[in-house]
């Protein structure tokens, strides 16, 4: 936790116009395909929260879509959050994996409440306006 | 007829073929490989867009597909702004003129109805899935699942569209079930979550599309009818259909008795690049020939990233598949099919895969095309190529592609037209350009062949090896009635005179052209489109590089289809890159950089590059003022932009001069 907390650290400029309890959860460890499903036994996932002096990193348990109040879903695969915590740029990392399929992001609020809450400028710099199979 | 020479060394291409009771010239298909978003946006089919499907219908093609029509009337199968409606009689005229349009040019009219499913409900906030899983693309509406009193109303609705467009002339219907949309999206487990029988085994999934053909048959059992799929849907590692799983659905709908199957790739949100410019033709031929195989009383259709008349000749030939299917290229030269057949292909103005049509769609505007600046203003008289009233002398300056474009367009008008250029051959700067393209250079050379070909033929002069200046000017000044500037833009080298150490600035455009070598060790001034390719290259050939960028973010005057390939190619090739820091200085072996903050930073670089800021080459404008009857501008010596902008503006003064 502590290593993402300097990583977003790292990146307070993509997360500045984030509003107060806006949040990205990420639930590792499980096909994703697995994580879509309503109703599951918790896991272990992490939260990136925005709380009024920044980003913060919190330990939260995922119980599937139904109940996750998150913004944005990342759905990593195994290994994918740990690989790009050893890399140097762990955000270079992020938009790799997106880009190569190991991480999936489910969005869970239409682009308009997303852009309210803050997240465009972290979704550009992940790409994610740009991906895509035919962009 | 006889055959036309292009006809008889593409013999397989150029074959008459037959879908259900119809005969088609050949066996090219015109996909509708997207929507044009040229119409109202309440679905009715405007001028423009009629216009354009008069174009389409000259292609040549044998069968012509005209563009997607959402079938409902609440709009949930709508993914495009101004897509065009067939769930009423009274949209029915517009389809009239253009089945109209089809067949008097000889072709197959077919009407493809499309349900966007996952991407649709453009204008509702809300879209419909087999089961509510939610979008990876922040761009597309959150979902609801669909009920089986919704199924059957869609089955419903997919049948009276179809049978509308027969009403209105057309031949026979295509749906989709690819990329995502309805279809797709129950026939793969990624997104159908469901425990009824439209849920679970590839059986059950396919079931929706079944029923649907099925419908549609019974409906319609004298008019072809086509299913375009996929054969990879580039989603199986976030639990999509593997391919053996989409080609099972592929012998559900051949069993459903489809007349033809049109083999596509790849969903809209896959993480992979399918049609780009960085994918080689015929990478995903194999899956064509799978379907052929694993359906072989079925014809298939294919031309996924297959832009080659001759290379589709051949695998048809081979039997790979039995039709071309092909869009994109005929945008950028609706002629193609023609020069094909008359063994012009020299001629072609090769799509080269920039995406442009994509990238303005999915922004909801109407699509264009780089190499084709006619397309979407065929009703504009303005852009038609007309012999010109007054045939006049006209003297282009630049051979980049603004003044080629300019040239040939001119000279189609009957001008007589002479280029100046500076260098030694057709190009300008995007010689440098594509000799440094991480991407497909081929693409871009084509561009630059294109002239070399054109300009050969319309009889327009090139002469090389020549400065433009007053001087020269005043010694041909009387030989010509226009001047056209289109000398480009350059590296603004005056922007770093304040900077200590700026005698060792090389200009970012020489070190494309080759003119300039450079270090092991190299920082690029600016990380727009010409910093980023020289930088990219550079460190392809091994060199340490750093980027350094004013702004926030790099690649910010990139097209947004190559926006992410840039961003992507820096950070796998492991450039450096500084972003919010502006040059301080440049010291016998280092450049000195501050970031926002002002924190200073050395960076050690035995070359240094200026790409930035770029400035137009406009000089000429004020020393040619008063020296000819008519002076004009195109392109970069405007204002700095790109190829599109280069070749749109050559062409709109070509087309009025």
């Amino acid at each position: 936790m502590a290593s993402w907390q300097s990583v977003l650290e790292g990146n307070a400029d993509l997360f500045s116009e984030v509003q107060v309890g806006a949040s990205i959860a990420l639930a590792p460890g499980s096909p994703p395909r697995a994580n879509v499903k309503q109703a599951r036994d918790p896991v272990p996932m992490l939260l990136w929260l925005r709380d009024p002096a920044g980003m913060s990193v919190r330990s939260a348990e995922y119980r599937g879509l139904k109940s996750l109040a998150s913004d944005v879903l990342f759905l990593p695969e195994e290994g994918a959050l740990e690989a790009a915590l050893a890399h140097g740029e762990p955000m270079s990392e992020l938009k790799r994996e997106l880009r190569d399929g190991r991480m999936l992001v489910m969005v869970m609020r239409s682009r308009k409440e997303l852009r309210e809450r803050g997240w465009s400028d972290f979704f550009e710099a992940l790409g994610l306006p740009f991906q895509g199979t035919c962009r | 007829m006889s055959a036309r020479p292009g006809e008889q060394k593409l013999p397989h291409l150029f074959r008459p073929g037959r879908v259900g009771r119809y005969d088609a010239p050949n066996l090219i298909k015109y996909g509708a490989c997207c929507v044009s978003n040229y119409n109202t946006r309440d679905g009715y089919i405007t001028p423009r867009e009629l216009a354009r499907t008069r174009v389409i219908a000259g292609t040549g093609c044998g069968i012509i597909t005209n563009q997607g029509a959402y079938p409902d009337p609440k709009g949930e199968g709508k993914s495009y702004f101004r897509q065009v409606a067939l769930y009423d009689d009274k949209f029915l005229p517009q389809f009239e003129t253009i089945a109209r349009y089809i067949h008097d040019a000889g072709a197959v009219a077919i009407q493809q109805i499309l349900h966007a499913g996952r991407y649709g409900g453009i204008d509702l906030g809300y879209c419909v899935q087999p089961s509510v899983v939610p979008q990876t693309l922040p761009h597309f509406r959150p979902p609801r699942e669909m009920s089986k009193d919704d199924i059957r109303r869609c089955i419903g609705e997919h049948v009276d569209a179809a049978k509308r467009a027969i009403r209105a002339g057309f031949d026979g219907v295509e749906v989709t079930s690819f990329m995502g949309y309805l279809l797709a999206s129950f026939n793969s487990k990624f997104t159908n979550q469901r425990s009824d029988e439209y849920g679970g085994s590839v059986e059950n999934r396919g079931r929706f599309m079944r029923e649907l053909i099925d419908a549609v048959k019974q409906a319609l059992p004298e008019h072809p009818f086509i299913v375009r799929l996929n054969g990879a849907e580039l989603m199986d590692q976030w639990g999509g259909n593997t391919e053996d799983e989409c080609f099972e659905l592929m012998r559900q709908a051949a069993g459903c008795g489809v007349d033809m199957i049109s083999v596509t790739v790849g969903w809209q949100e896959a993480p992979e690049s399918s049609i780009g410019r960085d994918v080689p033709p015929g990478y995903w031929n194999r899956l064509a020939i799978r379907a052929k195989e694993e359906c072989p009383n079925t014809l298939i259709a294919y031309g996924n990233r297959l832009p080659d008349p001759v290379m589709a000749n051949e695998c048809i030939g081979r039997g790979e598949f039995d039709y071309w299917e092909v869009c994109r290229p005929l945008l950028a030269d609706p002629d193609l099919v023609h020069k094909a057949a008359e063994d012009r292909l020299d001629e072609v103005r090769r799509c080269i895969g920039s995406l442009n049509c994509l990238s303005r769609v999915f922004r909801d505007l109407p699509y264009s095309c780089t190499m084709n600046p006619a397309l979407g203003h065929e009703v504009e008289p303005e852009y038609a190529i007309t012999p010109a009233a007054v045939k006049k002398k006209v003297m282009v300056i630049g051979a980049g592609p603004a003044g080629m474009e300019f040239a040939t367009t001119a000279a189609k008008r009957g001008h007589d037209v002479t280029v100046i250029e500076r260098g030694s051959r057709i190009g300008g700067n995007l010689l440098g350009y594509a000799a440094h393209d991480l991407g497909r250079p081929d693409d871009l050379n084509s561009v630059v062949r294109h002239y070399e070909v054109m300009a050969k033929k319309l009889g327009v002069r090139m002469q090389f090896n020549t400065e433009a200046n007053p001087k020269f000017m005043r010694s041909v000044l009387h030989r010509y009635d226009v001047c056209v500037v289109a000398s480009g833009a350059r590296v603004d080298m005056e922007a770093y005179a304040q900077f200590e150490g700026r005698e060792r600035l090389v200009d970012a455009l020489d070190v494309a052209a080759g003119r300039v070598k450079t270090g092991r060790s190299v920082v690029v001034l600016a990380g727009n489109k010409v910093g980023l390719v020289v930088a990219e290259s550079l460190r392809k050939q091994g060199a340490e590089v750093t980027l350094v960028e004013r702004g926030k973010r790099i690649a910010e005057d990139v097209m947004p289809t190559f926006k992410w390939r840039h961003t992507s190619w820096v950070e796998e090739l492991g450039i450096r890159t500084l972003t919010l820091t502006r040059l301080v200085r440049i010291t016998p072996d280092a450049v000195v950089v501050a970031d926002a903050k002002g924190a200073e930073t050395t960076i050690p670089a035995d070359t240094v590059i200026a790409a930035g800021p770029r400035r137009a080459n406009q000089e000429l404008f004020a020393e040619f003022e008063w020296m000819i009857d008519e002076l004009h501008g195109c392109g970069d010596a405007i204002m700095p932009r790109g190829l599109d902008a280069a070749i749109h503006e050559g062409y709109r003064l070509g087309a009025r001069i």
